[in-house]
């Protein structure tokens, strides 16, 4: 079956369950599937694509400053005893508070624009990739290191052809789920102080009790995930054609 | 070239605060085109006494000599093959077998017509593309011969390479290995195999395999242990040719080898 079939599969399946639901409950903060699809074409001409992007941009670029900094700091923390000694304690006291705690202190320093947005999300995914890779690099068996070295490979070589590809598929296991969080964080912090964003539209459709414009943003939010999953599964397979096999 | 000489290697470890003495006392001289076997129960130290004769890990005593200059670090003509993790997943066998030869900046042209020859020696060459996933145990430890070979080594050191395949892949295997020591070695006295000026190629092979020692062992070194050091030295001259495995002679070897690792059990015993 192609990704397309599923992906339409899925659809239909949701749309009945939804459309049942709609139907019983027969209320407007709940519109049919059909007047839901009609009014998310019919928001396309006007805000909703500019919301969708400035929420695409927040988002993606987040992903990907978190894994380039977290993907070479989690590798070496992983292989470096020395410094991970070090750093470890600090890791496992910050990384299990919620790092939305720091949305206010964050707008007050970084203002209400993209920036503050962006660092929140870049230091979620940052925590969940780091946490990942140091212990992916720490379970690389002894043997398959001696076996580099025994090629003549010292340092920079063993990152290369050793730790980083041995890493790489945890990293990405990680990383779709550290995308799920960093959408609902989005979420989140577009709902305050921000004039774009999905957040912000769905969240003043809310508060206008506009319930079709609401409907239309969730189905935008629902494509934005779709489009990030897809684009990582695109990207692993470019870079770990070894694990589907 | 290639002559080994330790004297009175020692090599401790120390785990979780404790001293554990691997190996000590090991008086081993290796000559030139050697192809010699170590054998002994598990944790007598083999793979210990190979590690450091490839340099990965250094002697806490005594001195190993490579033709006549103190063993330092690795060498770029010693090659070393481990049982189960020497393949990387994420290479395909053609850049298995060519990592050794990138990580030493050899130019790309001369990398690939060397990997090229190298495959198809060991009939690998239609499998360039794929994965080890994609390849038999075999198969598997034929690229990482291959690998090793790349590096034109004149030391080739082995850690029990074969045990993990079935008997009739791994006497295939053995096979392999025994003519590429030929070719390396016996190249003046077979005219069949006349390549000249092939350097002489030694073999360190360790294994758990009583036969495989025979088989492959010009000269076999049984080890025991606590510590891990050479109980004797068992000289094999019969060796060199496939043959040699459906010999009497060669049954009597293993009979004689089974008979000295017992006795070098029931030493240790006695000795508690
Ligand atoms: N990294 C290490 N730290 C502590 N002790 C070790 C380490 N590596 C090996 N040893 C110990 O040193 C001894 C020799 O180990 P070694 O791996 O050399 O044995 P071996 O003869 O290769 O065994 P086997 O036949 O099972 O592979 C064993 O007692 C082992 O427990
Ligand atoms: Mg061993």
């Amino acid at each position: 079956m192609s990704k397309a079939k599923g992906y339409l599969g899925a659809a239909v399946t949701l749309f009945i369950i939804w459309y049942a639901l709609a139907t019983l409950l027969n209320t407007r903060a709940l519109p049919t599937p059909v007047s839901a699809l009609s009014d998310f074409f019919r928001l396309l001409p006007g805000d909703l694509p500019w919301h969708f992007a400035v929420s695409l941009y927040r988002v993606g670029l987040s992903i990907i400053l978190g894994v380039l900094l977290a993907l070479p700091a989690g590798l070496i923390l992983g292989r470096e005893e020395s410094i991970d000694r070090f750093f470890a304690p600090l890791i496992f006291i910050l990384y299990p508070i919620p790092k939305v705690v720091f949305l206010p202190i964050l707008l007050l320093l970084l203002g209400l624009g993209n920036l503050s947005k962006i660092v929140l999300i870049t230091v979620i995914v940052f925590f969940q990739i780091l946490v990942t890779t140091r212990d992916a690099a720490r379970e690389i068996p002894n043997q398959t290191v001696l076996s580099m070295k025994s090629l003549g490979a010292t340092g920079w070589h063993i990152y290369k052809h050793v730790v980083y590809p041995a890493s790489l598929p945890k990293m990405f296991t990680a990383l779709r789920i550290a995308a799920g969080t960093a959408i609902a964080v989005l979420f989140f912090a577009e709902s305050f102080a921000t004039q774009d964003g999905l957040g912000y539209f769905i969240v003043d459709a809310w508060s206008r009790i506009n319930y079709p414009d609401m409907f239309g943003g969730i189905m935008a939010m629902a494509i934005m995930g779709i489009i990030i999953y897809e684009l990582l599964d695109l990207i692993e397979r470019r870079l770990c054609p070894w694990t589907k096999l | 070239m290639s002559e080994v000489e330790l004297r009175e290697v020692g090599v401790d470890y120390k785990s979780l605060g404790r001293t554990v003495t691997a190996i000590d006392g090991i008086d081993l001289k290796i000559p030139d085109g050697d192809a010699l076997s170590i054998i002994g129960p598990s944790g007598c130290g083999k793979s210990t006494l190979l590690y450091a004769l490839s340099g990965l890990i250094r002697p806490t005593r005594g001195s190993i000599k490579i033709n006549g200059g103190e063993l330092s670090g690795q060498r770029r003509e010693t090659a070393l093959i481990l049982q189960d993790y020497g393949l990387f997943p994420w290479n395909t066998v053609f850049d298995n077998a060519a990592l050794g030869l990138r990580v030493r900046h050899v130019h790309k042209d001369e990398i690939n017509a060397e990997v090229e020859k190298i495959l198809r020696r060991l009939g690998l060459w239609d499998m360039r593309d794929r994965y080890p996933a994609q390849l038999s145990g075999g198969q598997r430890q034929r690229v990482a011969i291959a690998r090793s070979l790349a590096l034109n080594p004149d030391l080739l050191l082995m850690d029990e390479p074969f045990s993990s395949l079935d008997a009739l892949t791994r006497e295939e295997l053995q096979n392999t290995v025994l003519e590429i020591w030929r070719e390396r070695n016996l190249n003046g006295k077979n005219s069949s195999n006349g390549g000249s000026g092939v350097e002489p190629l030694t073999i360190v092979l360790v294994t758990h395999s009583i036969e495989e020692a025979a088989f492959l062992g010009k000269r076999i070194a049984v080890m025991g242990m606590d510590p891990g050091r050479v109980i004797k030295m068992v000289g094999n001259n019969g060796m060199g040719e496939v043959e040699y495995r459906n010999t009497s002679a060669f049954y009597n070897r293993c009979a004689g080898l089974r008979g000295i690792l017992k006795d070098g059990a029931k030493e240790v015993v006695g000795v508690e």
